[in-house]
């Protein structure tokens, strides 16, 4: 008897008390804990087995199959027929087999011809059960002992628990699966989520300032000139920045020293200001180029310059280039109109090029991860995606000026920051008919870059011209946190690919600083997140 | 300081006189009758590369304006004025235009514009249309 049957728990009155208890118990028969579970039941008076069921287990057990097939059909009375008769096939198809095997052949023909019709079974479908049963392996082994019979009747049971509709069976696991509904909806809702750690039950989940880089752990001071672009490396351990010093510089991250930063190189060898440097995927070769600069290739160990690209066309400017995952193709666009895009491989033999009129001007260039696809953003308002396999092309026409692109760690998504102070956020595969928008940042005259980053690349950094580094959550249009620090305007953005807590920035002010987890949310900063949620 | 963002303008444009800068296109003149301090001034629909100084009430010929000073992203000489609000109602349609002085802007056919007379001093404007 189920006690309590209107009895309602829950601050709002939505919970009822016995389907509560009744899910406890089974949770406890569960995790292995059946004395606590019957006594459980015992002292609520609520069964996790309901009687129908209890009833019908033990009609399969001992196989009296009238019985049987009499509860099935008083508890399928009201459900949908499809479910009802999966379930009497399976029985008849057991009961036949076990009559067959005991050479009851008269009892089977009876099934087939009186009771299956009774119980509102086709003829098509008792065809397709006498079938079955002659196929059916467990015919071919001749006599049957009473282990096996025992066997069969269990799986029967299990697959009777499937299509029994509720409330007399419940789904397993239930308790589990509402908790952790209720932990995935607070991580949803988690604007400062950064981590895979487990969560904590005891309270409900959010997340502080400590999670996301918020305070500057480090300066870099080594460029003589404003620091216009900065990127880990793939592997996080070492960074790259360039200056209109006409230098690029490779640092390394020191891992026994807390992750302080050293300069490992300095790059010399460029006329004009660097504004651009890429990594190769596996890290051991860095290109450098400026707007006004040619294409230089160097190697990360050593810091030698391994070759000069374009050398017999001087005045071949790229302003922007990209690796393709082998790390031996790279493809550069040219910062003069009709130069277009070439690629190369690394000993600077010309693989394809794009030229002519249909190519303008390359503001930026960037591959997928996967090697599939080519994005450029063409002087000023165009992005074209090529798909280099299939040489399809899909064009996005944007309203402003686009000044740099940034591509996510999974391929999936890019953004542009457009000269009207706004982020735009596409989607790669191209369903999306409005990008995502993101504001809230200075950019009017320059050249400003952001990034993806941490968990997921669920954040995005960007640079802004009042000196200050702009986070944003991607389901939040306005910034997350504003980190100061620098004293002018802060061109790009870097966020580590392997350490979610770190945050690199290049500035005009000749420094680059790096930003690590905040100090935990001060009383009220934690209520303002309360709010926007 | 930082990477200039340079817009490149394709056909016939006006650019700054003293770094070339592409201004504005010769399709998108809206008026030629518009006189500045220094003489004749172009009003555009669409300016390229320039960034504007503070807001300011300003008192033209055709009345009381709220405009701001545009300068040339590259070398940060005056190149004109843009009209963010119009106080009269049939000068509305200046709004979010931008007016370029002739004489500081190279033309489309390398053409220059030398400051001829004296004109009175205050701000000018013009073009009734």
């Amino acid at each position: 008897m189920e006690n309590g049957l209107w009895e309602l728990l829950g601050s709002k009155g939505l919970l009822k008390r016995h389907e509560f208890i009744r899910i406890l118990v089974q949770c406890l028969y569960s995790l292995g804990f059946k004395k606590s579970a019957s006594c459980l039941e015992h002292e609520s008076n609520i069964l996790y087995k309901s009687a129908d069921f209890g009833l019908l287990e033990k009609q399969v057990l001992s196989g009296n199959w009238d019985s049987c097939l009499a509860v099935l059909d008083r508890i399928f009375d009201s459900s949908s027929d499809h479910t009802r008769d999966t379930a009497l096939y399976l029985v008849l198809k057991q009961c036949l087999v076990e009559y067959l095997k005991q050479g009851d052949i008269s009892l089977a023909l009876n099934v087939l011809r009186k009771q299956a019709p009774l119980l509102g079974m086709g003829k098509e479908k008792i065809h397709r059960l006498a079938c079955d049963i002659v196929y059916t392996k467990e015919m071919e082994s001749g006599e049957a002992d009473s282990f096996l019979v025992q066997d069969l009747r269990k799986n029967l049971l299990v697959e009777l628990e499937k299509l029994i509709p509720l409330p007399i069976v419940i789904g397993e696991r239930r308790l589990e699966h509402l908790v952790e509904s209720a932990v995935l909806h607070q991580i949803d809702t988690c604007l400062y989520h950064n981590s895979w750690d487990a969560v904590s039950l005891y309270k409900d989940h959010c997340c502080g300032r400590d999670q996301i880089p918020s305070e500057t752990v480090q300066i870099l001071m080594a460029h003589k000139n404003e620091v216009w672009f900065v990127q880990f490396s793939n592997s996080g351990k070492y960074l790259a920045t360039a200056s209109s010093d006409c230098t690029a510089m490779i640092w390394k991250l020191q891992v026994l020293d807390d992750n302080k930063v050293e300069l490992k190189h300095t790059l010399e060898s460029h006329q004009n200001p660097v504004s651009f440097v890429s990594w190769s995927p596996d890290d051991t070769k860095l290109l450098t180029c400026g707007n006004a600069e040619v294409l230089k290739l160097w190697d990360v160990e050593t810091g030698v310059l391994r070759h000069t690209f374009g050398n017999n066309n001087t005045g071949f400017t790229v302003s922007s280039c990209a690796w393709f995952p082998d790390s031996a193709r790279l493809v550069c666009g040219s910062s003069d109109p009709e130069r277009g895009i070439v690629m190369w491989d690394t000993d600077g033999n010309e693989i394809k090029a794009w030229r002519g009129t249909r190519i303008p001007k390359v503001v930026d260039l960037a591959v997928t991860p996967d090697g599939e696809s080519m994005i450029t953003v063409f002087s000023d308002k165009e992005i074209r995606i090529l798909h280099l396999e299939t040489k399809v092309e899909r064009v996005i026409s944007e309203e402003q000026p686009i000044t740099s692109l940034s591509v996510s760690s999974d391929g999936k998504f890019f953004i542009v920051n457009l000269s009207s102070q706004e982020i735009h956020l596409w989607d790669l595969a191209g369903e999306w008919k409005q990008p995502l928008k993101f504001s809230g940042h200075r950019q009017s005259k320059y050249v400003i870059r952001s990034c993806f980053g941490g968990l997921d690349s669920s954040f995005i950094a960007s640079g802004s011209e009042d000196s200050q580094v702009y986070l944003w959550n991607l389901k939040n249009a306005k910034p997350l946190e504003v980190l100061s620090g620098h004293s002018m305007t802060v061109n790009c953005v870097s966020w580590n690919p392997r350490n979610p807590r770190m945050l690199a920035s290049a500035s005009d002010d000749q420094t680059i600083r790096i930003w690590g987890p905040g100090k935990p949310n001060k009383p009220e900063k934690w209520l303002d997140n309360q709010k926007m949620q | 300081m930082g990477r200039l963002f340079l817009v490149n303008l394709e056909g016939k444009s006006y650019s700054c006189k003293h770094c070339k800068t592409n201004l504005a296109l010769y399709d998108d003149v809206v008026s030629k009758s518009f006189q500045s301090r220094h003489g004749k001034a172009y009003l555009f629909s669409k300016v390229v590369n320039v960034y504007a100084g503070k807001e300011e009430d300003r008192m033209m010929m055709t009345g009381l304006h709220t405009v701001v000073d545009i300068y040339c992203v590259k070398c940060g000489s005056y190149v004109g004025w843009r009209y963010e609000f119009a106080f009269e109602k049939n000068q509305k349609y200046k709004e979010g235009k931008s007016v370029l002085e002739r004489y500081k802007v190279w033309g489309p056919d390398g053409n220059n514009y030398w400051v001829a007379q004296e004109v009175e001093a205050g701000e000018s404007d013009t073009d009734d249309a």
